[in-house]
């Protein structure tokens, strides 16, 4: 078996912390939430802190009535802004909005290699699902 | 850390502190050579950063600076050096001081009379907008006119207006008008107790400034008295009542108090100038922080048994009731006169009225060692005349011509005590009013002259006194 290149560490957080601190040394874990947070971070969310401009809030597409142009316009937008991160090097997101409930079926081709997660935006939180690439 | 005052003034950058941060989780084997963007760690620290840099931005600097005069002088933030200087040089600052002066209000031939309140009436200055409100009242007959007290509406030194200006009532009231016309001179101010007033008469030449000092104890009469004119040492007059003073068409009289006392003091000093002016206070800003730190400094000198320039610079900027209007002060020894110490002063419109001068002579005297004489003084004031060719739209002739009154204004009584007048400047400040097209550049001259004007010298004090309207002629375009 295969030993994974280490991607290092950094702490579990999708929408939020824990309670008590988790490592994630996963390398799909630890980039498809750093995804996962870029995509429910208001654009230029992190600039008030000095950080990276970035980010796209798709929580204010939830309740939108798209059309398909629009729907594929996101699909860009999501792409693009998923292509920001250092070690992503190509992503194919296939957004779907359904009662309320944005669900991003996303293929990523990482540094360490592919995998896949889908991404379950609404209103009120945000979940990541990994699945085997 | 740090080890530097150098260090503490240098505000850090968030990246600075970012980096710190991150060598410090390094030295402790934390990975955070795979923190990316929008990583959780990653944003802890920045957010941390930020906040660090806050304090180190906003804070650290100055407070290190705060606590040091010369760098407490350089802060942005006036209020650290005010802090510094009350509790550690017990010198509080002097806050803005309004202009005070007074304007007559006459009435026309069947219009009135009127009966004014104090706070009733608002008057605009033409040239620059500036606003008065009367402090007092009185009734105004068309043959009757009254002189009354007026405040500018706010403190600061933007209020120095001329005497002579064009004045509107804001308050109209019909057949009404203003005018802020400046006496032969000014009010007599008197430091001492004695009751006797003088009385300046005659037709003056030219602009000076005398202060008579009574030398014997005595009525009208029987009092010696002497003079100084313009600074220069005393002159003694004797018990002569009426005098006038050699060359300058002034006429003193020494007129008595209340009967059954003794109206003049030895030792009591009255001051009034020529040209008289409109204004009793001068306006003026909060105090500058460099004349602060300057106060500052000097109050080391007031520990000193021997009198040195910081000592009496100190007294006359810290003069109470004068507040914030001595903003220049020259301390210069007598030529003729050894233990004579001659301090001249002046505040941001020019020269002080003489109820400032004899409020600072006051203020002093009592300061003085006895085998010293300190005469506080205004410098000479120098009349200038500008004139100029100036084309200008003629849509804007009007504003045009407003605003360049008050930048020449503003410029010259910038120019300060023994300052130099440029022509180079007075064209800069025509030609940056919004419409102006242009100006004869060879038609700019300074009191006749095409050249820039030097004032004073090292013996002698001068000071520009702009004389209005302004001799500028207008081209429309």
């Amino acid at each position: 078996m295969a030993t994974a290149p280490y991607f290092g560490s950094d702490t579990f957080c999708l929408s939020d912390v824990q309670l008590i601190d988790t490592l994630v040394t996963d390398p799909h874990v630890l980039i498809g939430q750093r995804l996962a947070r870029r995509l429910t971070t208001p654009t230029g969310g992190l600039a008030v802190i000095n950080d990276d401009p970035g980010g796209i809030d798709l929580r204010q597409y939830v309740l939108k009535r798209m059309g398909p142009n629009e729907v594929a316009a996101l699909r860009t937008d999501i792409e693009h802004e998923c292509l920001k991160d250092e070690e992503v090097s190509s992503v194919n997101a296939d957004p779907t909005l359904v009662d309320g409930v944005l669900n991003i079926p996303m293929r990523v081709i990482s540094s360490w290699g592919p995998f896949a997660f889908v991404l379950s935006v609404s209103q009120v939180n945000a979940q990541v699902i990994f699945s085997n690439p | 850390m740090t080890e530097t005052l150098q260090e503490l003034l240098d505000p850090q950058t968030v990246q600075q502190v970012f980096n710190l941060l991150i060598a410090t989780y390094q030295a402790n084997g934390f990975p955070t050579d795979s923190w990316q963007p929008f990583g959780t760690e990653r944003t802890r620290l920045m957010a941390i950063a930020t906040a660090i840099t806050d304090l180190s931005d906003n804070y650290v600097p100055t407070i290190a600076a705060g606590g040091l005069l010369d760098y407490a002088e350089q802060i942005t933030n006036p209020s650290w050096l005010r802090l510094l200087s009350e509790n550690n040089f017990s010198t509080p600052y002097e806050p803005a001081q309004i202009t005070i002066g007074n304007i007559t209000v006459s009435v026309a031939s069947g219009s009135g009379p009127y009966t004014i309140s104090p706070g009733q009436l608002i008057a605009v200055f033409n040239a620059s907008g500036n606003r008065y409100i009367n402090n007092n009242g009185g009734t105004a007959t068309s043959v009757s006119p009254i002189e009354l007290s007026w405040n500018a509406e706010f403190a600061g030194a933007k209020y120095n207006d001329p005497s002579s200006a064009t004045i509107t009532l804001a308050t109209s009231l019909a057949g009404v008008t203003l005018s802020n016309l400046a006496n032969n001179y000014t009010d007599v101010a008197h430091v001492g107790p004695g009751t006797g007033t003088i009385a300046p008469t005659g037709s003056p030449i030219g602009p000076h400034q005398i202060v008579v000092q009574i030398n014997s104890t005595g009525n009208a009469g029987t009092a010696n008295w002497s003079y100084s004119l313009d600074g220069a040492p005393y002159v003694l007059v004797g018990t002569t009542t009426p005098y006038a003073i050699p060359g300058i068409g002034t006429i003193v009289s020494l007129v008595d108090g209340p009967a059954l006392t003794t109206s003049f003091v030895e030792d009591d000093e009255y001051l009034f100038n020529t040209p008289g002016t409109w204004t009793t206070q001068a306006g003026s800003d909060d105090e500058s922080s460099a004349n602060l730190a300057q106060r500052c400094r000097d109050r080391w000198s007031t520990i000193s048994p021997i009198p040195v320039n910081n000592f009496w610079d100190f007294l006359v900027r810290t003069t109470p009731s004068v507040g914030s209007q001595v903003t220049q002060v020259i301390v210069l020894t007598d030529a003729v006169i050894n233990s004579k110490v001659n301090i001249i002063v002046a505040g941001p419109g020019g020269i002080l009225p003489p109820s400032v001068i004899a409020a600072i002579q006051a203020y002093v005297n009592p300061r003085v060692l006895l085998t010293t004489q300190a005469l506080v003084i205004s410098p000479t004031t120098v009349p200038i005349t500008l004139s100029a060719t100036i084309t200008a739209s003629v849509s804007l002739l009007t504003p045009v011509q407003n605003e360049i009154n008050v930048k020449m204004i503003n410029y010259i009584d910038a120019v300060g005590i023994n300052g130099v007048i440029e022509r180079s400047k007075i064209i800069q400040l025509i030609m940056s009013t919004p419409g102006v097209i242009d100006v004869d550049v060879d038609s700019v001259t300074i009191n006749g002259l095409a050249s820039n004007k030097i004032l004073g010298s090292s013996t002698t004090f001068e000071i520009s006194d702009l004389i209005l309207p302004l001799s500028f002629g207008y081209v429309g375009k």
